[in-house]
This record gives C-alpha cells, structure tokens and sequence, in this order.
C-alpha cells in the first residue's frame, strides 16, 4: 500500500456500492445459470431414469462461459476511464507535477483495478465449484482455470488503461478499449478466416495471431479440462492452418505468455503517453554532450 | 531564479510558444498576464515540469529543466486554473494524499496539513467532503495543497478568477504574506488590477513572445513617461494649440473640449519649461499634467496586435488637421 494512488482508489473504493453490487449481480446471473442447468438435468434424470454426466460439465462449461463473458464485458470498463478522468478533472497535471512517475500511477490504478477483480472472481469460486457435486472436473483445474481468468482480466486491465490513456473524454477512452477487445477477440479470427482462401491449405500462418485473442487460452483450458481437446485443432484446421502437437499442447501458456507480453507493450505505451512530451528527446540532447566530452 | 530561454512549444502546427524568454528572479512575485491565447498556460505547464519545450531552455536555480526533474518537481508547487480536486476525497483526504505523493507521511505529513488548513482558514472543514466546499475554499485547498511540500517556487494559474470580492481579498493577502516568506510566485491573472495591486514585476506576453517585462514600477514609470500631456485652457485654446504647434518637441496633438492633449518628447525639465512659457506668453493654463499609465493601457496597447495603436494614431491625425 505505499503507493498513493492505491491508497487513494482503495479509498474511494470503499466508499462506494459498485464493487458489492457487480459481485452480487455476477454472482446471481452465475448462479440462475448454474441452479438452472442441474436442475434441467435431474428433472431429465427423473423422466427418464438415466443419468449423463457429460451434462454436469456442460453445466460447468455454462458457468465458465457466462463468467468469462461478464468478465469481458465488466474489466475494460474498470480501467477505461482512469486516466481520463484525471484528465478531465484537470488533477493529471497536479499528479505530473509531483515526484510520482508515470509508471507509480498507472501501476496504482491497475492494482485498484485488479483487486475489484480479484474479488469479483474469488466471490465466484462457489459457482465454479458446483460440477464438484458430481465428480468429472478436480479443484487444481477449477483454481487453474480461474488463474487463467486472472491471467485474461490483466490483459484486459491493462487494454483498459492504454485506451484511457489516449482520450480525455472517458466514453470514449471506453468506446476504445471494447474496441480493442473486440478486435483482439473477433477481429482476429475474422481476419484470419478471411485470409485462409489466399494461402496454402494448412499453411495460414495468420492464424498463430490467434494466441492475442483473449478468448483462446480460456477456451483451450475448457476444452482440455472437459476433454474436447479436438475442437481447438479442428478451430485452426478452419482457419487453415495444421497446427502441430505440441503447438497445441502449449497452447494455453503460450496465448497467456504472448498476451501478457502485448500488456506490457501497452503498458509501455500508456506510461510514454503520460510522459512529458518531448523529455525524452530531451533527455537525449542533455545526454550527448556527456557522450562528446568523453571522446574528447 | 527561474529562466526561460528562446523557448519554443507547438501543438501540431500551431506555435504556442515562439521564442520566450522571461526571468524571475528569487523572492519575486512576478505578474504573468496576456490575452487568451498568448500561452500563458503553456508556458506555465512548461514551467511546473507537466509539459516539455520543443526548443529552447527551462532553468530553476541553475537545474535544467528536464528528463530527470524530479528534484526540481519538490521545489515548485502549481495550482492550475481549475481547482483539480478530488470530489469523492475528505479535505484531510486529499491533503494527506498529496503529501504521500510526496514522500511524507505520518505525524510530518498530519502536523503539516493541519498547519496549511489552518493557514488558508479551512481547518473546520477537514472532515467535508472536497464537493462540499464553495468555489473560493475549493481554491484556498488547491493553494494549501501546493504548498503542502514547502515548494520555493508557487506557480499561480488564474488563482483569482471567478472568486467573491472577500476570498479574492483573503486570497490576495495570503499570497502577499507567502512573498513575505521570501517565495518565489508566479501569478498568471486575468484581472489586472489584482497584478497591479500585487506583483513587484510583470511579464506581457502576447502570441508567444514576450513583448514587455520588468519591475513594475520601471514599467508603469515607462508608460507614463509615453502617455500624452494634458493642458487645460480656461480660455484662448486657438493661440494655445498656435503656441504647441511651434514646439518642436510637440509630436501631435488632439483637442478635447478644454483639454489639450500633446504627445511631447521631451524630458521633465523641458516640460515644465513649457508650462513657463505658456504662463509667460500669458495663455490661461487650467491644469498641466501627464497622463497616468494605467496597467490596463499598456496591456492594450502591447497585445492589440496594431488595432488600438491605430486607433490612437488615427486619432492624432485627425484631429491634427
């Protein structure tokens, strides 16, 4: 907590009732689906006297869907105005004029913002939880799949806060950062798609960009966990690309690293664009005369 | 001291700041004023280290301003033309988190606040909420959140504007007993009276140059110095305008009424000559004496852009004939 935009978002936080309704709204829809799903399945079970486990890991796959799904719609909206609001407000100037750096604040906001995250998804653990009645998902693969939500929500935190550090106006820092997301999540495997009929059969290669998409890694994990593994190669073989074995065994890690990686990128970005125009070209004049007077 | 050299700022192809130059010296308390647009606001966001120069030099106390001017961000404190406060913070809340923004915590940072509250009369509203406040407390937060790190330098965007005649007095005196203190202060005002009132030098600048500077009473000293003279004739203004216009320090000259205004070149000495000669040569002379420069007529007269200049000139010509 020594950081004082943390301590301040945390404080602002508290105050209000955002993060204890999106829980309760998260957490209601979640369970609706869920309570819906086994119920549908034992009254079946009850008409027709058999019981199909396959239809607890639907029900679990329902869950996994919809929480992804919220979390999508829910964690750019997080980020997308917070430096924009500063902005607006006109206090991003007072900010710059104190000793905190760039990255002190962008790092504050992220972390506010991961924690309403954190909460959010360990407050849907019991939801997750519910195939666990019936046997055919194991608590490490429900935790790793949630470290994978985890994973996905930083990702998008951080699209978040890029796109909030392009606009001053704050509908429009969030128009950009679902547009990312949409590009990233839709985009991608469009534009893939329609790129397949102009290269060789089963060597599209515009289908790896397919590991920034916030939607596989999630996917790929489900998919391995429910043991439906054939629907991501058969996902690339539509796209035109034969992916190899071991592409598709580290599938999961390899969209977690890459994504991770473009966050970083952007993270990057994010801290040039709240970075004094021009210091670092000013920082390079004030650097070569140091650099001549040493060859002299 | 704080110095701007040939600095030069564009936004796109806009040229915000073209070449300014200005120096204020320690313990100043410097009137920045202009018209709206001339980059006064510019110049102080380069200034408080929020925006870099494209060219040119940005130097406090012999540091450049820089890539690394983090030293340089605890020597200066800036209070923006909007209040840039936060809604949803207590007063002590948004004091406290400015301090922790600059390293101090604690009792420090507590006895401090409570210091600065007091200093800007704002100590019973410790515990309301920032919205609460009325636009003149607003502003009296803002000042005692720039100074919550005993800055050097206080930069001063629009501090006045918009306040009621009693917090603009309370305003007023607080910032005179801070250059008491021996700050540095910049104010950037619209209201021209309140520089007048306040400043010990004043920067003009107009389409992003400097176009005067000074101490203040060299500058006003120098504008009524330039300012017409003013003869009243009880009677007799014909041979009186007769005798002005044989004077060949007489550059023109207008009538108004009894009023005889001349723009005369020469030094105080010759003017009281004048007087003498006029009261010799028997012309009933009413009242002599220079116009006063007022800091209203200098402002616009240097960032006209030529308009009201013309009007004088035009004027003069006119009724020269």
């Amino acid at each position: 907590m020594n950081n004082p935009i943390l301590k301040r978002e945390m404080t602002v936080q508290s105050r209000g009732l955002s993060l204890p309704l999106m829980v309760a709204g998260v957490n209601l829809l979640l369970f609706i689906a869920a309570f819906a799903g086994v119920f549908g399945i034992l009254s079946r079970m009850q008409m027709t006297a058999q019981s199909r486990y396959g239809a607890f890991l639907a029900v679990y796959l329902l869950v996994l869907f919809l929480e992804f799904a919220l979390l999508l719609f829910v964690t750019p909206s997080l980020t997308a105005g917070s430096i924009s609001m500063e902005r607006s407000m006109e206090t991003l100037d007072l900010l710059l004029t104190t000793p905190l750096k760039p990255s002190r604040i962008i790092g504050g906001k992220l972390l506010a913002a991961a924690w309403t995250i954190f909460v959010l998804l360990a407050s849907c653990i019991p939801a997750m939880l519910l195939p666990l009645i019936y046997g055919g998902i194991a608590v490490h693969e429900i935790l790793l799949m949630l470290l994978v939500f985890l994973v996905e929500a930083a990702v998008l935190l951080c699209i978040g806060v890029f796109a909030s550090s392009l606009f001053r106006n704050t509908v429009r820092s969030a128009a950009a950062a679902y547009g990312i997301t949409a590009a990233l999540c839709i985009g991608l495997p469009v534009a893939s798609l329609l790129l397949s009929p102009f290269s060789e059969t089963g060597r599209n290669w515009s289908a790896y960009f397919l590991v920034l998409d916030p939607l596989l890694a999630p996917f790929t994990e489900a998919a391995r966990q429910t043991g439906r593994e054939a629907l991501v190669r058969e996902l690339f073989l539509r796209l035109s690309l034969e992916p190899d074995n071991a592409f598709l065994r580290f599938l999961t890690p390899l969209s977690l690293a890459c994504q991770l990686t473009m966050s970083f990128v952007l993270l990057l970005c994010t801290v040039m664009n709240l970075t004094p125009a021009g210091s670092r070209k000013k920082y390079m004049k004030l650097r070569r005369p140091l650099v001549k007077s040493r060859k002299l | 001291m704080l110095q701007m050299e040939h600095v030069k700022k564009f936004y796109g192809r806009l040229c915000a700041l073209d070449g300014l130059d200005l120096s204020i010296e320690d313990g100043a308390l410097y009137g920045f004023v202009g018209p709206n647009g001339a980059g006064k606001t510019t110049a102080i966001k380069i200034m408080a280290g929020i925006l870099c120069p494209d060219e040119g030099t940005v130097t406090i106390d012999g540091m450049e301003a820089g890539a690394d001017n983090r030293r340089l961000k605890k020597r200066i404190g800036y209070v923006p033309d909007s209040f840039g406060v936060y809604n949803n913070l207590k007063v002590s809340e948004y004091m406290e988190f400015f301090a922790s923004c600059y390293h101090m915590e604690g009792l420090k940072a507590r006895k401090r606040i409570e210091k600065l509250l007091s200093y800007v009369d704002l100590s019973d509203r410790e515990d309301f909420f920032v919205d609460a406040l009325s636009r003149g407390m607003k502003q009296k937060l803002s000042l005692a959140r720039a100074l919550i790190h005993d800055p050097k330098i206080l930069i001063l965007d629009e501090p006045t504007s918009g306040l009621d005649p009693r917090t603009r007095f309370e305003y007023k005196q607080i910032i005179g007993e801070l250059s008491e203190q021996g700050k540095t202060i910049l104010i950037s005002s619209h209201i021209l009276s309140d520089i007048a009132e306040l400043c010990t030098d004043i920067g003009i600048i107009d389409q992003g140059r400097i176009v005067m500077s000074g101490r203040l009473q060299e500058v006003m000293k120098l504008v009524t110095e330039q300012n017409p003279i003013v003869i009243t004739m009880s009677a007799r203004i014909t041979e009186a305008i007769r005798f002005l216009k044989a004077d060949p320090q007489v550059r023109s000259l207008s009538i108004r009424g009894n009023d005889i205004r001349i723009n005369y070149n020469g030094s105080q000495k010759k003017e009281t000559e004048l007087l003498r000669r006029m009261v010799e040569a028997g012309l009933p002379v009413r009242s002599f004496s220079r116009e006063k420069g007022s800091l209203e007529a200098i402002f616009m007269q240097l960032t006209g852009h030529g308009e009201e200049r013309i009007l004088l000139s035009h004027e003069e010509t006119e009724e020269d004939e």
